[in-house]
């Protein structure tokens, strides 16, 4: 040991791993700021009273003693357990009818069940007000029941969470292995049994991750109850009412606490998932060509085009409430809300701030993200470094947007920070949202990693070029198919969230998705609506670049990517 | 080249003749991961010009100590100098070598062109120069007129002859090649493996081959390197290696080998159950249990196993199967004492005198100079 | 969808727009942090309206309901971000002063304000700490259509809305996060005596289908008839009801509760230069005739004339409303609404 760290201390530094070490230190920076004191300063606030003092867990003896808030953990448990229920259910028979069957227009339904992506979680929770309120066109569905409550928050948050859940299940199944279906028909297996044998087992990790991810989604979602929660109060919501409405922070921390433990919980069993699948997938699969079945293949055609027909009728209904002038009561088409005269800037400002959010998070974000995994992945040593940034760059996934946000105003609000300038500006957001958002990225960026030879960076160290330049001249290019994938991934949410940047606007930089929460709050719903549309549109027009650009890029990179 | 065998750690440089500077010397080099030693100890010189084959199972370490020389992998102890720098400590760049991977490692998105000029492009060197040195390059490599390919639209052999090109470029004191022919079928194997010989024959830049391919080392080396868990076994020419193995392990890996149970006795002697047989000299103590390792195609069988049968000191076997192999066949035998098994290799021409078949009783001779004596339980990998 | 050629151009327009501005008022400009609950359709009006006269000052609205505004505040006590507030309840700034957060300061012609408008501190001598600009009242939005359908009379009084017809076809505002709920619970307390007002409540609260965020919201709720009764206030009752609307803005006979709209300076500003201007002109004559558009009621006597859909009458049905207590009583009173009704509220 002794002399293993006198032979590192001795290393001669070089300019290059003199870079690659200040860049991995940036990195490490990056997340320790933008994630680990916050989240430090938030669970130190939990055990303090207003004046600062330590009072250990007395915050919480008081939590557990006031039935208001503990209620709502039964109910978010209530709600994460139907949506994921619902949705799981769902995708899962969707996803089946993708891969399995040879169900017709399966494009047309896989662009449209990832529509609901592009928008806030806001706007479906706008839709189904028009849709089963007390003036909805298809209230009597509900039977008499009310949609401000559990059934509308399921029900929007299905709307959202849906194709993160089809995404997920289609992968899974699409690992499918021909031998074992072919085995099983030659020893007369029933249909039924094949499936619960060979066909459940076989996507078992798939849906055990999937389940987890859709409950962490569902438990820890604001917009939905937010908008239609009506008196049905949630885990999430209860943070922004003790945090905004009552400025109550040491409550709002201690609803953040509990509401990481869901979401701590699932990304634990799901790191453990991963693993494991990564061991079942190691065999080589032969995979399994549906053949016609015209009966199954309509059934799930059907099936299929229900779901995409309710995704389309929600954004529709955003969008027809967007332009009627004065719902229900004059149902002339109007183009007045998108002057949002709600809102003090006319509503464009924050429209035109989201769209700066969105695009500098997803310039700086992808290199940063890109440019941290490549390092983790591709570089020798600082070992310990590149481990502790691999291992921080897993945890956003288990903190809530709630609680980060939260975390936030504790840690860059306080007086004393150096850092202190940074709150209330859009660099702030900027960081916020990419921090919020990295995991996703980072594991992108690392699967495509692990595709390329492992060998690229020695093969340029031996031929004495610099990596920064084997870095742009071959893993950027050969990358660029995930690289774009991370950057319209990053757009995206930072157009669409809200859960985070709630409690980080100030005047300038109010943003698009707020504004639709505030001008819902003030009762001016078709602006409201109006603006998840103006949302729900960027981001599509966004994802529609994307799909050409990468379009082209792949056809330029088709002389060199064929054949291999 | 005369047969030349060599210890672990002293190693005779003036055994072979055509060197006389070394290039490379690596001095008590150890690699340790957490509480896994992967390379422990290992100390070799490499001369200039040499072909060395760095040959182990997998896990040996010769991948590691490859990697330790090129600086892609930091050795935990110990130091490495080349032409009588100090390189144990410099980076990957700061050190002169050129790498050839299993993978290849072409870079896909860039034309042969430019694979090959990589190196070069770094270097600020005209541009005319890189497009004349490129073309020399891909002739020798017997690609000229692939330039502007893509990786993908190559084979297997002429995508790692591009790497070999590349790694060349840039003229390197040393080139490494990591399993450089393993990712390739047979014949392409075969091919490859006399050209890359005769180029670096033709170029004369010391070469370090790491493969587990014996048959690939025998072929190709000046010298070999066997190594294994992290040791080397024995350093010494193709020839020394096969035909004086200096452990059970050696023995064992290089060719086929028989290993018979016996016990040591003194004199060149060692007592096969009750058979005492002639071996060459041995230090283990009398009465030891012992390995007696002799090479199928050294055993002699005859016909007088009628004769023999009773007879003390001689040894016979009974046929348990015959394999042909085209230029000889292989025998199984059992040994009737204590059920031992021993294959005897029999050339073709030799194998109708004895007219085989299963079930046969024969002679079997076990010539006193092919025959090694082990300590027991040594031979395993 | 939407008509692709207008689309874009509007987009890019209003951004461009927008680019502008930024980039030409950053330029010389004083930056006022303003925190404010007025109404947000309004506010834009109201910087233009202050900017016409000076130019110079640019005001950062920071706004958001009258308890969120004031919760905010409080917890900035340390480390105040704002300059000044334009546009709070005035119960609001009374527990602000309490906590001496607050720049006394005697605007430009302060003496023409009705003196209910001034802080009291004023009549003894001393700058004012606030001063007022508008009343705003107690309303009932009443939605004409679904009354008839969901068979809900419309009510005339307070009392009417415990009736049990009215049961799951009320909604309010929240007093915790709205001004309008904190001035009908405040003004409820003092109608009658505090156990009545707690026990009125109580009735009320089981004919409540939820409890708003905001105060404006139960009648935009009305408005489209997602509720029939939202209990608000004048102001949105009157503009929606103009905009088309089929509701009705009822004023209960028992007596309307009321706060008052007020501007003050916040402690601590290194901008005072600016924050004064901003409330001299904040209580002038021209001002005053802004929140006319609005509001019936302004600080300013003269100037106040009657706007549609509000009743002439509106002054005499005004509670004699004693801020001072609800001030005071503010956190108390809170706190015990809190306890009571928490269970239903709107997130």
């Amino acid at each position: 040991m002794m002399a293993e760290s006198l032979i590192k201390a001795a290393t001669k530094p070089s300019l290059e791993s003199l870079i690659r070490l200040l860049v991995l230190l940036a990195g490490v920076a990056l997340l320790v700021v933008g994630l680990l004191f916050p989240l430090v300063t938030m669970l130190l606030k939990s055990l303090q009273d207003r004046a600062g003092d330590f009072i250990g867990l007395a915050n919480f003896a008081h939590y557990f003693q006031t039935p208001a808030l503990v209620n709502s953990i039964a109910n978010s448990l209530r709600v994460a357990l139907m949506t994921t229920g619902v949705v799981v259910g769902l995708a899962f028979l969707c996803a089946y009818g993708i891969t399995r069957t040879c169900m017709p227009g399966k494009r047309l339904f896989r662009m449209l069940a990832i529509l609901p992506i592009l928008a806030p979680s806001l706007l479906p929770a706008i839709s189904l007000v028009y849709l089963f309120g007390n003036q909805g066109f298809l209230r009597e569905v509900l039977a008499g029941q009310s949609i401000y409550g559990p059934i509308g928050i399921v029900m929007g948050m299905s709307f959202w969470i849906f194709p993160h859940a089809l995404m997920l299940l289609t992968t899974a199944l699409t690992n499918s292995d021909a031998r074992l279906y072919e085995a099983a028909e030659a020893l007369g297996t029933p249909k039924w049994r094949t499936f619960l044998t060979i066909t459940l087992p076989g996507v078992r990790y798939g849906l055990i991750s999937c389940l987890f991810v859709v409950f962490t989604l569902a438990i820890t979602d604001f917009g939905v109850p937010k908008i239609i929660g009506g008196q049905f109060s949630v885990l999430a919501t209860d943070v922004y009412r003790q945090v905004v409405g009552q400025q109550n922070f040491q409550m709002g921390a201690v609803v953040s606490v509990i509401l990481l433990l869901p979401a701590v919980l699932s990304f634990i069993v799901d790191r453990w998932i991963q693993r494991r699948q990564v061991a079942q997938l190691s065999a080589r699969a032969v995979p399994w060509q549906p053949t016609l079945s015209p009966l199954r293949d309509w059934v799930f055609a059907l099936l299929c085009y229900a779901v995409a027909g309710a995704i389309v009728l929600v954004i529709g209904t955003a969008v027809y409430a967007s332009l009627v002038q004065f719902w229900p009561y004059n149902l002339s088409i109007t183009f007045e809300h998108y002057t949002f005269q709600g809102m003090a800037d006319g509503g464009w400002g924050a429209w035109f701030n989201s769209l700066k959010l969105a695009f500098s998070v997803a310039l700086v974000g992808t290199l940063v993200i890109f440019f941290n995994a490549w390092l983790i992945e591709k570089s020798e040593g600082f070992r310990p470094l590149r481990q502790g940034l691999h291992f921080m760059a897993m945890l956003p996934m288990a903190v809530p947007g709630m609680v980060l946000g939260l975390a936030y105003i504790f840690f860059f609000n306080q007086a004393g920070n150096p850092l202190n300038w940074l709150y209330g500006t859009m660099m702030l957001l900027v960081l916020n949202t990419l921090v919020h958002f990295y995991t996703v990225c980072h594991l992108t960026s690392v699967t495509a990693l692990k595709q390329l030879d492992p060998e690229f960076e020695a093969v340029g160290a031996s031929l004495k070029v610099p990596f920064w330049t084997t870095f742009y001249r071959v893993t950027l290019p050969v990358s660029l198919p995930a690289v774009l994938d991370i950057s319209v991934y990053l757009f995206v949410n930072a157009m669409t969230t809200v859960s985070a940047v709630v409690f980080l606007y100030n005047s300038d930089t109010r943003l698009a998705s707020v504004a639709v929460l505030h001008l819902d709050e003030a009762g001016y719903f078709a602006s409201a609506a109006a603006m998840a549309v103006l949302i729900f549109l960027t981001s599509l027009v966004v994802k529609l670049l994307h799909a050409a650009l990468t379009h082209v890029l792949l056809n330029n990179a088709q002389r060199w990517r064929q054949a291999t | 080249m005369p047969p030349t065998m060599t210890s672990p750690l002293s190693v005779s440089t003036a055994a072979t003749p055509r060197a006389t500077t070394t290039h490379l010397s690596i001095d008590g080099v150890s690699k340790r991961f957490g509480s896994f030693t992967a390379l422990d100890n290992i100390a070799l010189e490499i001369q200039e010009g040499e072909f060395v084959c760095f040959l182990g199972p997998s896990g040996c370490g010769k991948t590691t100590l490859l990697r330790t020389i090129a600086g892609l992998t930091r050795q935990s102890a110990g130091r490495l100098t080349q032409r009588g720098k100090d390189i144990s400590m410099l980076p990957p760049q700061a050190r002169d070598f050129g790498i050839v991977f299993q993978s290849y490692a072409l870079f896909p998105n860039l034309t042969v062109f430019n694979n090959v000029a990589y190196g070069l492009r770094n270097r600020r060197v005209e541009r005319a120069r890189i497009n004349d040195r490129v073309a020399e390059l891909l002739a020798l490599v017997n690609l000229t007129g692939s330039e502007a390919k893509y990786p993908a639209a190559l084979s297997g052999g002429q995508q790692q002859r591009v790497a070999l090109a590349r790694a060349l470029a840039t003229e390197p004191g040393l080139l490494l090649l990591d399993e450089p022919l393993s990712a390739l079928d047979a014949r392409v194997r075969g091919h490859l493996r006399s050209q890359i010989k005769a180029l670096q024959a033709r170029l004369g830049v010391t070469t370090i081959m790491v493969t587990h391919d014996q048959e690939e080392a025998l072929t190709m080396a000046d010298r070999i390197v066997v190594m294994n868990h992290g040791v080397i076994e024995q350093v010494g020419t193709p020839a020394a290696i096969y035909h004086q193995p200096a452990s059970a392990f050696v023995a064992s890996f290089i060719g086929s080998m028989n290993f018979l149970e016996v016990t040591a006795q003194a004199n060149r002697q060692a007592l096969l159950g009750n058979t005492p047989c002639a071996c060459l000299p041995h230090t283990i103590a009398v009465g030891q249990a012992a390995q007696l390792a002799i090479r199928p195609e050294a055993v002699a069988l005859s016909l007088q196993a009628r004769a023999l049968k009773h007879q003390a000191g001689a040894l016979n076997g009974e046929v348990v199967s015959i394999e042909f192999l085209g230029a000889f066949q292989r025998v199984t035998l059992r040994l009737p004492e204590d059920h031992q098994t021993l294959i005897a290799d029999v050339p073709s021409r030799d194998s109708s005198k004895l007219s085989l078949y299963v079930g046969q009783l024969l002679a079997i001779h076990l010539p006193a100079e092919a025959a090694r004596l082990y300590a027991a339980g040594s031979s395993q990998q | 969808m939407m008509p692709r050629r207008l689309f874009p151009s509007t987009l890019l327009a209003s951004a461009a727009a927008l680019a502008s501005t930024v980039l030409a008022s950053n330029a010389l400009a004083t930056e006022l942090m303003v925190y404010t609950a007025v109404e947000s359709d309004d506010l834009q009006k109201y910087a233009e309206r202050f900017n016409a006269a000076h130019p110079d000052i640019e005001i950062n609205w920071v706004r958001d309901s009258t308890g969120v505004i004031t919760a905010r505040l409080l917890a900035e006590k340390d480390n105040p971000q704002a300059d000044v507030i334009w546009g709070l309840a005035a119960t609001s700034l009374l527990v602000l002063e309490e906590e001496g957060m607050l720049e006394r300061y005697a605007p430009e012609g302060v003496d023409n304000l009705d003196p209910k408008f001034v802080d009291a501190a004023y009549r003894d001598g001393e700058d004012p700490a606030w001063v007022g600009m508008d009343a705003w009242v107690a309303a009932i939005c009443y939605n004409t259509i679904e009354g008839e359908r969901q068979g809900v009379p419309m009510p005339t009084s307070w009392e009417d809305l415990t009736k049990p017809e009215f049961e799951g076809h009320v909604i309010m505002p929240n007093p915790n996060s709205s001004g309008t709920g904190y001035l009908d619970v405040a003004s409820w307390l003092q109608l009658w005596d505090e156990e009545q007002g707690w026990d009125y409540m109580d009735r009320l609260h089981n004919n409540i289908s939820r409890y708003t965020h905001s105060g404006s919201a139960p009648c935009s709720l009305a408005a489209t008839g997602e509720t029939v009764v939202g209990v608000s206030f004048a102001f949105r009752g009157a503009r929606l009801k103009s905009q088309g609307a089929p509701i009705e803005v009822v004023f209960p006979e028992e007596g309307l509760g009321w706060d008052m709209e007020a501007s003050a300076i916040v402690a601590g500003t290194d901008k005072q230069e600016a924050a004064q201007t901003l409330m001299d002109w904040s209580i002038s004559r021209e001002a005053n005739e802004l929140y006319n558009e609005g509001y019936a009621v302004v600080a300013y006597p003269a100037v106040a004339q009657p706007i549609e859909n509000y009743p002439v009458d509106i002054t005499d049905r005004m509670i004699d409303a004693d801020f001072q207590w609800a001030a005071v009583n503010r956190e108390r009173v809170l706190t015990e609404w809190q306890r009571r009704y928490d269970g239903k509220t709107e997130q």
